[in-house]
């Protein structure tokens, strides 16, 4: 009779505090999800903001006065536009002669200059350049 | 001590007076007792309510945000690529209930100090009216809220706002429109869709490429103040989609100060302005008489005399007082040709042609700013012949280019559009004149820009073509000799068109480097040439290296009247 009382309180006991417990945890968590909404809506007002500036600092205007001014660039020539093939077509003699690279730089501007893109660019068969791009790329796609 | 424990406790008996006093407390404990019990009870009873079964009585915060939730109440903007050109932020906005300030003066000198612009006055007038609700500043920056809230006035309170931003400033300003305090579209696109910008929550894609727009602008501008013009309208139109992808009216203006555009700033010049748009209309006499079949490449007309018709003389402008063949008549913009060209169709099928092309009704494109062309009530003879070479019938420069579009794409008009359309969607259109005569057309063009009035306009490798437009503006009754609509309609790359360019200039006067010249090839065909190159790079079009080839086949063999014909415009 005695050990079922004790029983029976202490179950109660423990009911009682896991009722608290999780009535506290559910508040909490209540709390948080209120705390964190909020926190997305400041987010969303921070990202439009963010979205705002990015397109007030890219205006084709302003981009292109600080080209002119800091790196001195001017729209391209027809001549100064070149396709991969046509520049593979270009440097292609030069290659087979065995001349390294060196050598030509000081008697082809040109060639040289665009050199170091080569060796970035063209590796055997296809680039795998664009691997790294494809998963931040598939996700730009979701996200539209 | 030892005793008392082994006797057993004695019973006492209590009698008397005593019991009684007993009695009583124990009563009372028994109904003091039933009373907790029962608070307790209710206690009970009511926590288990409030814990269980409570969800409808008080709202909790159990629901998350959204995916595409927006506060913002308006859709953005984008350009066709993405960039964002209109878009609304949210800000605080200041509001007071006057029923509740203390101290209107007080207050209002205490408000100065946080948002030093402030008239005093207005505010304290605001403050003492007998209202519950008074705007006191609307868009206030997170500083000046700051500040405001510093000065703890109880009265004033803040109502979270959204606010129309166009991040790029004037840019495609008359494309945008702009919006009024309270985020209603008063202009441009924000007018033509407010209903669905509004409503929507994913954004509007334009037809407009920002970059191709900023050229455009910015090239006008140059020319604009190089000659002095009052206005300039420009606009490049993708001729396979009908899409629109740069649309400049100069002056323009900021949208971001709706307060501070006047009705002249907000005038499109490109939908709204109707002008008689000069020789440019001879690329459609020209393919109109083509089509009908009453010329060919190397038939021709003779314009020695002038035309008298009533009280007027049409004269050429570069005047060659013999006969021509059409590519000359076409590459010297000579009037007499071309009315001779028109008659021969005759005014029905002229009038049938230009009302296929959309010349006579107003255009119709995603904009509430659209004018109507100003066309003859009765078509006689008189008007058939100004008519062809541009006089009499004022269109708005989207007609002209639309219509310049259907000539050199193979013949097949499509409505201009602001919305970007799908990649790979098929527009549909209606057929205007034959592939045959585009094609000749095109080459005619091409001879303007190789050997006619409109070598200013050549880009090295993209292949320009086009016709030159001057025009005296009406005033009242008449002409005026000095103010001119000078324009320069082209498409590029022109053995296969892919773009219209249109440049326009209003009242420009002539300069040294051109001779006092105001005319559309000396004013507005550099303008479309400099676009031209800068632009097609823009827009994926690689130039052309071999252009001899392409240009051989596109060069125009002009026949003389004894038969014999000679080769131009190869080189």
């Amino acid at each position: 009779m005695r050990r079922s009382t004790l029983l029976w309180s202490v179950l109660c006991i423990a009911v009682v505090i896991g009722l608290f417990v999780v009535k506290h945890r559910v508040q909490d968590l209540e709390d948080r999800l209120h705390a964190l909404n909020a926190e997305i809506l400041s987010d969303r007002d921070a990202t439009q903001v963010l979205e705002a500036e990015w397109s007030y600092l890219n205006q084709p205007a302003r981009l292109e006065a600080l080209s002119r001014k800091l790196l001195g660039m001017e729209p391209p020539t027809a001549e100064q536009t070149l396709t991969l093939d046509e520049f593979r077509l270009q440097t292609a003699p030069a290659e087979q002669e065995g001349t390294a690279i060196a050598d030509i730089l000081p008697m082809k501007k040109p060639v040289a200059k665009a050199a170091p893109i080569t060796s970035q660019k063209i590796p055997e068969g296809k680039p795998d350049t664009d691997d790294w791009l494809k998963p931040i790329l598939a996700k730009m796609k979701k996200e539209q | 001590m030892t005793d008392r424990r082994a006797n057993p406790p004695e019973k006492i008996r209590i009698e008397g007076d005593r019991k009684t006093a007993i009695e009583t407390g124990r009563n009372r404990l028994m109904v003091a007792g039933a009373l907790f019990s029962a608070a307790f009870l209710v206690i009970g009873i009511r926590v288990v309510d409030v814990s269980i079964f409570s969800s409808d009585a008080e709202p909790r915060y159990s629901r998350s945000i959204s995916e595409t939730e927006k506060y913002t109440g308006r859709a953005d903007i984008v350009d066709r690529n993405g960039v964002l050109m209109a878009t609304s932020l949210n800000t605080a906005s200041l509001y007071a209930n006057p029923r509740l300030v203390l101290d209107p003066e007080q207050s209002a000198i205490k408000l100065s100090g946080a948002l030093p612009d402030i008239d005093v006055k207005a505010i304290e007038r605001k403050l003492r009216s007998d209202r519950g609700f008074v705007w006191l500043r609307r868009h206030l920056t997170p500083r000046q809220q700051y500040a405001v809230n510093r000065l703890g006035i109880p009265a004033l309170n803040f109502q979270r706002e959204a606010r129309r931003m166009y991040p790029l400033g004037p840019l495609a300003s008359h494309v945008l429109g702009f919006t009024d305090i309270d985020n209603k579209g008063l202009a441009g696109i924000e007018r033509y869709f407010d209903k669905e910008l509004r409503s929507r929550q994913e954004n509007l894609s334009l037809s407009v490429d920002v970059r191709v727009q900023h050229v455009l602008e910015h090239e006008l501008s140059i020319a604009m103040k190089k000659f002095s013009a009052i206005g300039a309208a420009g606009l490049v139109m993708d001729v396979e989609t009908g899409e629109i992808v740069g649309m400049a009216s100069l002056p323009g203006f900021d949208p971001n100060q709706p307060g501070a555009i006047d009705k002249e700033l907000r005038f499109n010049r490109t939908t709204q302005g109707v002008y008689e748009m000069g020789s440019t209309f001879k690329i459609f006499t020209t393919a109109m008489a083509f089509d009908a079949g009453t010329a060919t490449m190397r038939s021709g007309y003779d314009a020695t005399d002038p035309i008298r018709v009533a009280r007027f003389t049409i004269r050429d402008y570069h005047a060659k007082k013999r006969w021509l063949s059409v590519p000359e008549i076409f590459m010297y913009s000579s009037n007499i040709g071309t009315v001779k060209m028109a008659l021969d169709v005759g005014i029905k099928g002229h009038r049938k042609f230009l009302t296929q092309l959309g010349m006579l009704k107003p255009v119709r494109v995603e904009l509430s700013e659209t004018g109507s062309p100003l066309s003859p009530n009765r078509w006689r003879e008189i008007n058939s012949m100004t008519i062809s070479f541009g006089h009499g019938l004022a269109v708005s420069p989207l007609h002209l280019v639309a219509g310049v579009s259907a000539i050199v794409n193979g013949g097949i008009y499509r409505s201009p559009t602001l919305i970007r359309r799908e990649t790979g969607e098929m527009v549909v259109g209606k057929r205007v004149i034959s592939e045959e005569t585009s094609l000749n057309m095109r080459r005619l063009m091409r001879l303007v820009v190789e050997n006619g009035t409109g070598r200013n306009a050549s880009a090295p490798g993209y292949l320009v073509g086009g016709k030159t437009g001057t025009a005296e503006k009406v005033s009242g009754r008449g002409y005026k000799k000095k103010a001119l609509i000078s324009s320069f309609v082209a498409a590029f790359p022109m053995h296969k068109p892919r773009y219209v360019v249109l440049a326009m200039l209003d009242e420009a006067k002539g300069t040294k480097e051109t001779f006092g010249y105001a005319t559309g090839g000396w004013v507005a065909a550099p303008v479309v040439g400099a676009v031209v190159r800068r632009i097609a790079p823009v827009l994926g079009l690689r130039p052309i290296k071999d252009e001899n080839a392409v240009r051989e086949a596109l060069s125009v063999e002009i026949s003389e009247k004894s038969g014999r014909g000679r080769r131009v415009a190869a080189h």
